[in-house]
């Protein structure tokens, strides 16, 4: 069918076609994210003079920091054909438990920093426990993280803020080094914005320039071509998870020091947020291909539209319709310029030897 | 068997009364086979009589019920495709696994990448990668940064057997690597499967092209319904015989390793 809507297109529409195409294409796939971008950026900017200033801008960047360390572990986690759905959860444990220690335990900073990352490393670790030794597939596995971390953070906190002014110690309520990184700038930019770009950062670096990260790439391309060529899947697929839930402890623990306080809720729905940036960024939920570069696009994609749309006074429920749709039109968009690329001549093409091996 | 044996001196690879079952289906029964260096050693057979499974049992895919694993005269155990080329065995499969996502260095190396402390190291890979193409006199690829998924059939074939011979191997298994090629592919392919030999190594060809099998195999083991029909040198056969044995299992004037009833072997 659509083959041949295809040849009976005219000519011109084709062009076009193949226009938009070679736009979305460019920059590794990554060119209609960065066209959608710009596009929201100046339709904003000539929507409302408040859009793009200073200090709006810091005000995006710093609201979606957490989110974006989130989708750091996610991108790596969905280029090797999984999914994290605890690391929201994780993050709003590792926050809670590190306020916990901080605050109520009187430990001393640096251990109850400690014990937030330990936590995020332990959830990572069992949900890799779970999915390459027990064989429970990603999806149920980091499901039932989810809902269970959730309730091990309301546990720890007893569903309490924390601190908890009946149980902080004297003049105990996050730890400095964490409130600063989460609150403070320097020369105009927040820390918690270059948190996230550290995060990003060494993301990129172990998706692009380490054996874990062509490792992902190989199992969410051909898992069996990485099994047969010697890559350790379950030890590859382990670590993965443990670097995610790492990510979330940080990210967690960042969004404690911005708000001076945890709780065990906090950072609901962004496992959510953090999966459509991927997605949004050019990352294939399937696996295989993708990168930091588009999530970060993604984040700021989304980051930029709910800004923009309660500057124009848009209401928050409203907000919540454009932004679920906004992400299905931007998955359809690439959907469409896969198919394109596929039936052009782009490099795209999905497993071409199997007609000419017939023909042979 | 035995007379070869002596006569080729000891195989590097050897495979001893090796079975193996997918669930009630016994693919595999008391299959010899074995590989010597210096030779091309062609493992024939019809569709589904068990030389891919072979072969993925020898690489440590899929594990053996029952056999004996010798290489080098040793016993050794292979658990999975990295204690095969921990041995030095490199397999191209029929499939042969390669990511479409990656490119061809990337594919070359993938599971062994080089690496300068934890850094991929990917200049160096890439001048391998070049170096060993070229090796095999392959012009037909553009650039080794292209993604696998835009290669065509023949070049993906090579860039299977690149990855394979790129490791100094002491054995190297190809599973109908002239299926997807033209003839001039085909020739280059059997030229070098004959350079690998001629250089030492021990060359497992599987191949359904019987002209094929005769212009470069030293010797020629016949699978027949997942048992070993018969192992014989090349220049004692010839191709009707070989026919024969893929076909029925037995021939006149070949010695045939199966019980003197084959229909009492299939069902057992
Ligand atoms: N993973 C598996 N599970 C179940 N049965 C299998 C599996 N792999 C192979 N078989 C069966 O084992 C038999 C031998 O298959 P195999 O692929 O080894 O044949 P082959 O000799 O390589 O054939 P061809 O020439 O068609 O490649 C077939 O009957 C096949 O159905
Ligand atoms: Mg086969």
């Amino acid at each position: 069918m659509a083959e041949i809507t295809t040849e009976r297109r005219p000519r011109l529409l084709d062009g076009v076609r193949r226009g938009a195409v070679r736009v979305a294409t460019a920059a590794g796939g990554r060119g209609g994210a960065v066209a959608i971008l710009l596009l929201l950026v100046l339709g904003f900017f000539i929507a409302t003079p408040d859009f793009l200033t200073a200090d709006n801008t810091r005000n995006v960047l710093r609201q979606y920091s957490v989110p974006a360390i989130l989708a750091v572990g996610q991108t790596i986690v969905i280029v090797s054909a999984g999914i994290d759905l605890s690391v929201a959860s994780t993050a709003a444990l590792s926050g809670s438990l590190m306020g916990v220690a901080f605050a109520h335990w009187g430990w001393p900073e640096p251990l109850a920093v400690l014990l937030g990352l330990a936590a995020g490393f332990a959830v990572g670790a069992f949900n890799g426990f779970v999915i390459t030794r027990l064989k429970v597939p990603d999806f149920i596995a980091t499901l039932g993280t989810l809902a269970a971390v959730r309730g091990v953070a309301l546990l720890v906190t007893d569903g309490l803020p924390v601190p908890d002014y009946g149980r902080a110690g004297e003049g105990r309520r996050v730890p400095e080094s964490v409130a600063t990184l989460g609150a403070d700038s320097v020369l105009g930019i927040p820390l918690i914005v270059a948190v996230a770009a550290a995060c990003a950062l060494l993301g990129w670096f172990v998706l692009s320039r380490t054996k874990l990260g062509r490792a992902a790439y190989a199992i969410g391309g051909n898992r069996e071509a990485a099994r047969v060529s010697g890559i350790r899947i379950e030890r590859s697929k382990f670590w993965i998870y443990v670097i995610s839930g790492l990510l979330a402890a940080v990210a967690g623990m960042m969004l404690t020091g911005r708000l001076a306080s945890a709780n065990a809720l906090m950072a609901d729905g962004m496992e959510l947020q953090s999966i459509a940036a991927v997605v949004v960024g050019g990352t294939a939920l399937f696996g295989g291909e993708g990168g930091v570069g588009g999530t970060m696009i993604g984040i700021l994609i989304i980051g930029v539209l709910a800004n923009g749309l309660s500057i124009l006074g848009v209401a928050e429920f409203w907000q919540r319709v454009v932004n679920g749709l906004i992400i299905v039109a931007v998955v359809a968009l690439d959907q469409w310029r896969r198919r394109a690329a596929t039936r052009g001549s782009g490099g795209l093409r999905p497993s071409p030897p199997v007609d000419e091996r017939q023909d042979a | 068997m035995t007379a070869n044996a002596t006569e080729n001196g000891t195989p590097i690879l050897q495979l001893r009364g090796i079975n193996k079952s997918f669930g009630p289906v016994h693919v595999l029964k008391q299959v010899n086979f074995a590989a010597y260096p210096g030779q091309v050693t062609a493992l024939v057979g019809d569709n589904g009589a068990g030389k891919s499974t072979l072969i993925k049992c020898i690489g440590g895919i899929h594990p053996i019920d029952s056999g004996e694993f010798l290489f080098e005269g040793k016993q050794v155990t292979v658990h999975g495709p990295r204690d095969a080329s921990a041995l030095g065995i490199e397999i191209v499969y029929q499939d042969l696994a390669l990511c479409d996502n990656l490119d061809v260095v990337q594919n070359m190396f993938l599971g062994r990448e080089q690496t300068t402390s934890i850094v991929l190291d990917e200049a160096s890979m890439e001048e391998r990668a070049a170096k060993t193409l070229k090796s095999l006199s392959v012009r037909t690829l553009r650039s080794t940064r292209q993604l696998v998924a835009s290669l065509s059939g023949g070049q993906r074939q090579t860039v299977a057997i690149a990855k394979a011979v790129l490791w100094n191997s002491k054995v190297v298994i190809l599973d109908e690597p002239t299926a997807a090629l033209g003839v001039a592919q085909t020739e280059q392919v059997l030229a070098l499967v004959r350079r690998l030999a001629d250089q030492g190594l021990a060359v497992v060809l599987i191949s359904h092209n019987l002209v094929d099998v005769f212009q470069v195999a030293d010797r020629i083991a016949a699978l027949y319904l997942g048992q070993l029909a018969a192992e014989v040198k090349a220049k004692d056969v010839r191709q009707p015989q070989v026919v024969e044995l893929i076909t029925t299992g037995r021939t006149e004037g070949v010695e045939s390793e199966l019980p003197t009833s084959v229909d009492e072997g299939v069902t057992a």
